[in-house]
């Protein structure tokens, strides 16, 4: 399995009015080609910048990357937009959340097909409405030759998501970067669309990055995932692994505050009190410690780095690993 | 292929912070400017016959006729051996009568009925929306011009009638604003709370749209002192002697090219000045004041 | 006509329930098509429950909520609060009424006036009925902040934009409980909410539940959590009810195909989950044309002839467990 993407030592720092904002501090990912990635976390965890990041779709002049980001050993970030664009569509790809807002409103979603095939794969008229028309198919749209000819807002979420995919995936890219692709969308649906992102990667062996705040969703769809909090990465593991073996409190109070169907009706839920810390003033030990029902004094004075454990690909950013440290703060969660 | 560009405010969702409290705008030099030239000329108008000025009417016959600027006359004297500067100072008065008056009726004419017909929609508001794009349709110096030919020139009658041709934009721009509230949760709770609607529209609705009110009524007066300009240019403002503006740029223009056998460019210089400065600081005043009442929402 | 009264996990069923809902129907009509986004509902929430109403978009659980809190007119059907029959009053009897039943919203931003204080926006209601004095209302509207987790010192004077998206929701939940309402109509109120704060904003419901004896309808797409605040639950598809069941039950043994495939379709977190491959294909039909009798009938493993033909109504299969299926899969 070829490494697709390589991530080394991200960080991303936009200036803002108030001052450097650390919205990304030093992530490295590696995916290989035919695997799926989870990224999780909540809002202000940094993960859509780090996806734009790596897509290269961030401001030049309002946001700073450093570090590397290499793309089937190619360089790419901070790379030209020219050299960007070569990658865009064909080897690249992604599909955003809303589709209302990624679809182009007064245009009907055949020609916006094909505008990506024209364009890239230089094909003429007849051959990209038939390609279009193929896609449309593959993406499980039912009769596609009417819907061709559809303006997106006569689809529903569900379908306008589907015409986003078939546009990602128009030219067979190898890398597929999903962002929250099925927030908002029913449940029936989610689960739909969630397995057809499956199904294609399978067919086509491509890279795919699920980027998502629901740990349901990359739960049964992963081979890895990563989490994030305040910019970092807090712990990354093999999805089984993550689940049957956290050790980062982050991951666990996550867990532990969503709702489950398996649980019984009134479950206490186990909250985290207060809020993610202000990225524009990064605090100097962990950026969990201040919310960490575990957390000791070295977790405040020092920030720690991510740390294999025993088990190969698992790695956390903890002093005191689930397991090894006792509960510090007075409120007993219901598990 | 989908949007390949983060615009800047794709870019604060993407920085997801939910407390940025401390960006407060400044409205700026300029604009204090704009607003103190403005106040200025509101003051003198209003007390200009406090002012050691001649009276506006007297044809000085001791005085030289059209003088250029000098120092007994300092903007110097008409054809009729007129102080030019009183003159402008005592019609700054018709034109800021006309235009903030008639942007007052104006708002009221168009704006209360804008509120309530977008907030009730159904029939009402079918109507009053048609009936405004057919009355925008209609030139409204014409019907200016026939209405002040038949009925008067009198000044409070000139700002009623400019007052009521503003109201159908007015109409249409207040609508749109309300439209934006009217859907809102926050009214809907309201009436789940038990507001009557002109609760509603008065202390929920009103205070949002208030940021374009201002904006667009200020543009509003700039618009109808031109308007009143105009129908000065054609004859139909305030009957001489009273000066207004467009009266003494009427009445210069004859005088642009020794129509009289005597050339005063001062004669349209002066007033067309005035206007010109009264207006871009009225509409500089109102863009800085839309861009700082632009209220950032809160990001999830 | 359906059944109307279910019982509370906890006690036999009381005398009269809180709320009574019977054939409510709620049509819209735009230009020449008439959607009916409720189409016959009924149901009945016992006073100190909490019922969950779920179901996908376009399902009607939301118009379900407007028209009981009576900001959506009904078409048809009758809505009764305790001895009154709310579809009978005129409007300024129904504004009275208004006190006792309180809704919260989706959007916690677009909930609050962005030109107001959080201080007046809570007052407001108090100020609308004129209760109180200034100063009582001062006192109870800062008791009210506190016991919602917003500190009024601090932010008693900022305005909505200055809050995040949980502490907005939390204003919201204040606003609507400082008119002391028997009934609370939670409308997607944890959607637009990251987990952690979601979880925060459960607990704090269950809370002040108990302090304030509230009687809850909690309307929600996502099962989990309909699951953990509901007593009982009821599922919607296109405009009519599948089922009614205590939350445990319906989650164990559902008796509806809908509900069956919703179930399955729920993304857990737990890789080990069995997925049962049951997820539902095709997409859910146009609410101006819904299919004859059963309208899940397109998308129903089990369809049969009767299907198209009959409407299927609720009917007790089980104490307390309502379906309205002609081949429910659980009881006949």
């Amino acid at each position: 399995m070829s490494v697709l993407l390589e991530v080394d030592d991200l960080h991303v720092t936009f200036a803002t009015p108030r001052g450097p904002l650390q919205a990304v501090q030093g992530v490295s990912l590696s995916l290989e080609q035919g695997k799926t990635m989870g990224i999780v976390g909540e809002s202000g965890s940094g993960k859509t910048v780090l996806s734009r990041a790596i897509m290269g779709l961030l401001p030049r002049q309002t946001a700073t990357q450093t570090g590397s980001v290499r793309y089937n050993g190619q360089e790419i970030l901070n790379a030209p937009n020219s050299e960007l664009r070569r990658l865009w569509g064909t080897q690249i790809a992604m599909v955003f959340q809303d589709p209302m807002t990624s679809l182009n409103p007064v245009l009907r979603i055949g020609q916006q097909i094909t505008e990506t095939l024209k364009l890239h794969l230089k094909l003429d008229r007849g051959e990209a409405k038939e390609t279009a028309l193929s896609l449309l198919m593959q993406v499980g749209i039912p009769s596609p030759v009417e819907r061709y000819d559809a303006y997106p807002n006569q689809l529903s979420g569900g379908m306008r998501q589907r015409v986003m995919i078939a546009i990602a995936l128009a030219c067979a890219p190898r890398l597929l970067m999903a962002d929250e692709p099925t927030t908002g969308l029913d449940v029936t649906i989610q689960a739909q669309i969630l397995d057809l992102l499956a199904t294609l990667q399978r067919d086509r062996q491509m890279g795919m990055i699920l980027v998502t705040h629901d740990l349901g969703v990359v739960a049964t769809r992963t081979d890895e995932i990563i989490v994030m909090y305040a910019g970092n990465v807090v712990e990354r593991a093999p999805t089984r692994v993550l689940f049957s073996k956290m050790s980062m409190p982050y991951t666990e109070a996550l867990l532990r505050s969503t709702p489950r169907i398996t649980n019984p009706s009134h479950t206490r839920l186990v909250t985290i009190e207060g809020r993610p810390p202000d990225l524009s003033a990064p605090p100097a030990g962990c950026p969990f410690a201040p919310r960490c029902p575990y957390v000791q004094d070295k977790c405040r004075n020092a920030k720690p780095p991510l740390t294999p454990s025993s088990v190969p690909g698992h790695s956390y950013a903890c002093w005191f690993p689930l397991g090894t440290g006792d509960r510090t703060d007075d409120k007993a969660g219901v598990a | 292929m989908a949007s390949t560009g983060v615009s800047s405010s794709e870019m604060v969702l993407l920085m997801e912070d939910p407390s940025d409290n401390s960006n407060k705008k400044k409205l700026g030099v300029f604009f204090w400017i704009c607003v103190g030239w403005v106040g200025f000329v509101i003051l003198l108008a209003v007390f200009a016959n406090l002012l050691p000025l001649p009276n506006p009417t007297f044809q000085n016959y001791l005085a030289p006729q059209n003088a250029g600027p000098g120092w007994g006359h300092l903007l110097g004297t008409d054809d009729l051996n007129r102080d030019i500067l009183s003159r402008l100072i005592y019609g700054a008065r018709v034109s800021l009568v006309v235009g903030f008056a008639g942007a007052l009726i104006g708002m009221i004419v168009g704006g209360i009925p804008a509120m309530i017909s977008a907030y009730r929609r159904g029939r009402i508001d079918t109507w009053l929306n048609t009936a405004s794009y057919i009355v925008l349709a209609f030139p409204i110096i014409i019907f200016l011009i026939v209405i002040i030919t038949f009925w008067g020139r009198d000044l409070w009658k000139i700002t009623l009638l400019i007052g009521i041709s503003a109201s159908p934009l007015v109409f249409r721009v207040i609508r749109a604003s309300t439209l934006s509230y009217a859907q809102r949760d926050f009214v809907l709770a309201a009436k789940s709370l038990g507001a009557s609607d002109r609760r509603i529209l008065a202390r929920e609705i009103l205070p949002n749209i208030m940021p374009t009110v201002i904006s667009f009524g200020l543009i509003s007066v700039a618009t109808i002192i031109v308007i009143e300009g105009t129908l000065a240019f054609l004859g139909l403002s305030v009957e001489p002697p009273t000066p207004s503006w467009g009266n003494m740029l009427y009445e210069g223009s004859t005088l642009l090219t020794g129509g009289k056998g005597q050339t005063n460019p001062w004669l349209v210089i002066f007033p067309a000045a005035a206007m010109f400065s009264l207006l871009i600081c009225l509409n500089l005043a109102a863009d800085k004041l839309r861009g700082y009442f632009d209220v950032t929402e809160v990001k999830l | 006509m359906s059944a109307v009264a279910g019982a509370t996990p906890s006690g036999p069923p009381k005398e009269r329930p809180l709320l009574n809902v019977e054939d409510l129907v709620v049509s819209f009509t735009k230009g020449k098509s008439t959607v009916q986004a409720v189409a016959g509902v009924s149901f009945s929430i016992q006073e100190g429950e909490t019922l969950g109403l779920v179901g996908e978009s376009g399902c009607g659980k939301s118009t379900t909520g407007r028209a009981i809190v009576q900001v959506e007119a009904p078409t048809s059907g009758k809505i009764s609060f305790g001895d009154v029959e709310l579809t009978a009053l005129d409007r300024s009897e129904i504004r009275t009424l208004r006190t006792k039943i309180q809704m919260i919203f989706q959007d916690p931003i677009s909930s609050l006036n962005p030109r107001r204080r959080v201080r007046d926006i809570v007052a407001e209601p108090l100020t609308i009925w004129k209760i109180g004095t200034k100063a009582e209302r001062r006192a109870t509207v800062d008791a009210m902040l506190n016991s919602v987790g917003i500190d009024p010192d601090v932010s008693g004077d900022r305005r909505p934009r200055e809050f995040s998206g949980g502490q907005c929701q939390r204003i919201s939940i204040a606003r609507a409980l400082v008119l002391q309402p028997q009934l609370l109509v939670c409308d997607e109120v944890v959607s637009a909410l990251d987990v952690s704060v979601q979880a925060q904003i459960l607990n704090l419901l269950e809370d002040l539940k108990k302090i304030h004896h509230l009687t809850i309808l909690f309307i929600a797409h996502d099962l989990a959590v309909v699951k953990n605040v509901s007593d009982r639950v009821a599922v919607m598809y296109l405009g009519r009810l599948c089922e009614i069941a205590p939350s445990d039950v319906l989650y164990e043994a559902p008796a509806h195909h809908y509900t069956a495939a919703l179930l399955s379709a729920a993304l857990e977190p737990d890789p080990e989950a069995e997925r049962d491959q049951t997820v539902l294909s095709g997409e859910p039909p146009s609410p101006i044309n819904p299919p004859s009798g059963c309208r899940f009938r397109t998308r129903c493993p089990r369809a049969e002839t009767k299907c198209a033909e009959e409407v299927p109504e609720l009917r007790e299969i089980a104490p307390g467990h309502q379906v309205a299926c002609h081949f429910p899969l659980v009881g006949t």
